[in-house]
């Protein structure tokens, strides 16, 4: 069967094109405005930057971070709040780099060496960590002035220095999968984990390691979301660990491990970012928006799930 | 000493951590109204935590759509009866129909198509929590829709031996009683069944579960009458129970936990204990649905938020393992009761919500690292 051979390989290619289309027909043109696809980008870089993070911890072996998206508001809660105190900009992006950095340890050690469900630690560090934000915004919305911050992390002087940021992480994650020996264990794991630990592949490290990769790539994107925006509030980042993981899974990366590649999740978070951008120029409201996220993220996997079990049927 | 602990790790800490609520309250939580208060406003967490229980007993799977669905059942019993104006029991019906297809969705998804647990149940956490906040948009301008039967509150937020606040009802007392007694009777019966000897372990215990359940009854007398959602607890707990240690059907359930190769050879059909599984929970949390909802006399959209947070946490205190394998409903209730405790004790002491989400994110935490410690030989 030449065209589902075809389908299999080109579904999120096709999918990214209809879906496109759809919205540009729906939105009656309106999705190419030169605004919107500005817009398009600096809205959904975090779901680059996160799906990045996302997709090698899920590749360890189905370990998953629900809690990113809190992490994001606790760590510019704390980066604002201290520039608030006089603290340069430049020191606070340090501080939230170590934030991040501590806060995948955690996560690492809890489910690589204790071996606890990531969905669990994860879920209850979704709430402590927006609890401890919560505590440091008192409630309020702070925001920010100071020029290095800005200059940084926003489009102020015309070059806008975030995509940078996003090229790094998005790059340093292709680089982890591609080339670097410990994506190679990262797969290894992810695929088997008894041959894995077998080999002499140390479990404990690599997990570790995805998790820390994962909080630093947390505190650049609540850098260049804050940057953006100029605002904490303590509901920022509610849907963005849904949105991440919709990207790695419709970029057909295997909810168990092991499988997928950066290309397909790049794809799949244009995708995500697109369906965000279109079902906003729509009018949808959120509430709606949820209704169609949670659905997607649900046919992704299953449709990856499809066609891969054709694939071994006709093999 | 470390068998002790894993014995009675769940009482242990239910002990302190109500010692502790009770110094810090100054016994402010001891009151007549508190204890039934734990009950009351905690009756979601009994519930869940059973369903919960019973999903994770089938290896480690887990739901954490239960709060979002618990609102899109709200949502659901408002339309049906305050706009659409059906009768109680059609809308009861039509509620377990969507509690049923669901639960019917989400265990074919996960234990037919393999798809992983917590990725179908994300699904649902988006997806019904967007659904039900979009009907209640759609029919009220004010966030809530109200005009709930009266027949229906009755049913699930009323109270059943109901007598004046100020005096003493002595039907609610004797039922509580009745009960006790009737369980220890139960438990004796089966322990002689089975041949082995009572102890005195055994003889503590059942004075203690009499002792915690004169409390009870004669804190319900005070207050007004037996909860309705106590007993819909004490119905869903028991039946649960009893099911799954004396039925063929439960005992597969919890040797698939143990070893689900092993289950499967020996003739265990997998997949369809876990899809029971999923429709269970579903079904369970349509009940809390109901009860959530006749307690708010409305259906809210901040109904059941964070309800997935709760359950968990009280399937973890109870020492309900992730990786499967374990009976523990009666210990995942106590870890109910304990966060129920906990929610209460927090509120009468005037800590902010912060705080609670923090506290309890550290509870769960910390009470699966212990269960991995104390298994870890198993694991290794």
């Amino acid at each position: 069967m030449k065209i589902r051979g075809f389908l299999q390989k080109n579904y999120l290619l096709l999918s990214l094109i209809s879906i496109t289309i759809f919205f540009w027909i729906m939105s009656e043109g309106r999705l190419f405005y030169y605004g919107n696809i500005l817009n398009l980008f600096q809205q959904n870089m975090y779901v680059f930057i996160l799906a990045s993070g996302m997709f090698i911890c899920i590749l360890t072996g189905g370990n998953t971070d629900l809690s990113c998206g809190s992490a994001v508001c606790l760590i510019g809660a704390i980066a604002f709040r201290m520039m608030e105190n006089g603290y340069g900009g430049f020191v606070s992006f340090i501080v939230m780099l170590a934030v991040g950095t501590a806060i995948g340890a955690v996560h690492g050690y809890l489910i690589g060496k204790f071996r606890l469900p990531s969905i669990i630690v994860t879920l209850a560090s979704m709430s402590i960590l927006r609890g401890i934000a919560n505590l440091i915004l008192g409630g309020y919305t702070l925001s920010v002035s100071d020029e290095t911050y800005l200059r940084l992390f926003s489009v102020s002087d015309g070059f806008p220095f975030y995509f940078v940021f996003v090229l790094l992480c998005v790059s340093a994650a292709v680089y982890i999968s591609e080339f670097a020996p410990i994506g190679r264990h990262i797969y290894a794991l992810g695929g088997n984990r008894k041959a894995a630990r077998i080999s002499g592949i140390n479990e404990v490290r690599i997990i570790v390691f995805a998790y820390i990769f994962m909080g630093i790539l947390t505190a650049i994107s609540a850098a260049v979301v804050t940057g953006r925006m100029g605002i904490v509030g303590p509901s920022l980042g509610e849907t963005y660990a849904m949105d991440a993981i919709a990207a790695c899974f419709i970029g057909g990366t295997s909810a168990g491990g092991g499988k997928g590649k950066m290309s397909g999740v790049i794809m799949g978070a244009l995708l995500t970012g697109i369906i965000n951008q279109g079902m906003s120029i729509l009018g949808l409201s959120a509430n709606y928006q949820n209704v169609i996220k949670g659905i997607i993220l649900v046919m992704a996997v299953l449709s990856g799930y499809l066609l891969n079990r054709e694939g071994e049927k006709q093999q | 000493m470390k068998r002790i602990l894993k014995l009675y790790s769940t009482e242990i800490v239910f002990g302190f951590v109500s010692l502790l609520f009770i110094i810090l309250t100054g016994a402010e939580i001891l009151k007549p109204m508190n204890i039934t208060a734990i009950f009351l406003q905690n009756s979601y967490i009994f519930i869940l935590a059973t369903g919960m229980a019973i999903c994770m007993t089938s290896r480690g799977n887990i739901d954490i759509s239960i709060g979002s669905f618990v609102c899109f059942i709200c949502a659901m019993g408002g339309v049906f009866m305050a706009v659409m104006k059906l009768n109680t029991g059609f809308t009861i019906i039509l509620l377990l129909i969507l509690g049923l297809l669901w639960g019917c969705l989400s265990g074919y998804l996960i234990s037919y198509l393999k798809i992983p647990a917590w990725v179908t149940t994300l699904g649902g956490y988006l997806s019904f929590r967007g659904l039900g906040v979009a009907l209640i948009n759609t029919f009220s301008t004010t966030g809530s829709i109200v005009g709930i039967d009266q027949s229906f509150m009755k049913l699930f937020s009323g109270k059943i031996f109901s007598s004046p606040i100020d005096s003493f009802g002595q039907g609610s007392l004797l039922f509580c009683i009745i009960l006790a007694v009737s369980a220890i009777t139960y438990k004796l019966y089966s322990l002689r069944k089975e041949g082995s000897s009572i102890t005195n372990s055994v003889i503590f215990g059942c004075a203690l579960s009499f002792a915690v359940s004169l409390v009870i009854g004669v804190s319900f007398s005070l207050t007004g009458g037996v909860p309705v959602s106590f007993v819909w607890m004490l119905i869903v707990v028991g039946i649960t129970q009893i099911w799954i240690e004396k039925s063929a059907e439960g005992r597969k359930l919890i040797m698939l936990g143990a070893n689900p190769e092993n289950a499967r050879i020996a003739g265990v059909n997998v997949k369809r204990a876990v899809f029971m599984t999923y429709i269970f929970m579903a079904l369970c949390a349509t009940l809390t649905g109901c009860i959530v909802l006749s307690r708010f006399h409305a259906s809210s959209s901040y109904a059941g938020v964070n309800f997935e947070m709760d359950t968990i946490a009280a399937c973890a205190i109870g020492g309900v393992s992730l990786y499967g394998g374990k009976q523990r409903i009666l210990k995942a209730i106590l870890g109910a009761a304990l966060i129920g405790i906990i929610n209460l004790g927090l509120s009468l002491i005037g800590i902010d919500m912060n705080w609670q989400w923090i506290i309890k994110g550290i509870i769960i935490v910390a009470f699966v690292s212990f269960d991995m410690y104390l298994k870890k030989d198993r694991y290794e």
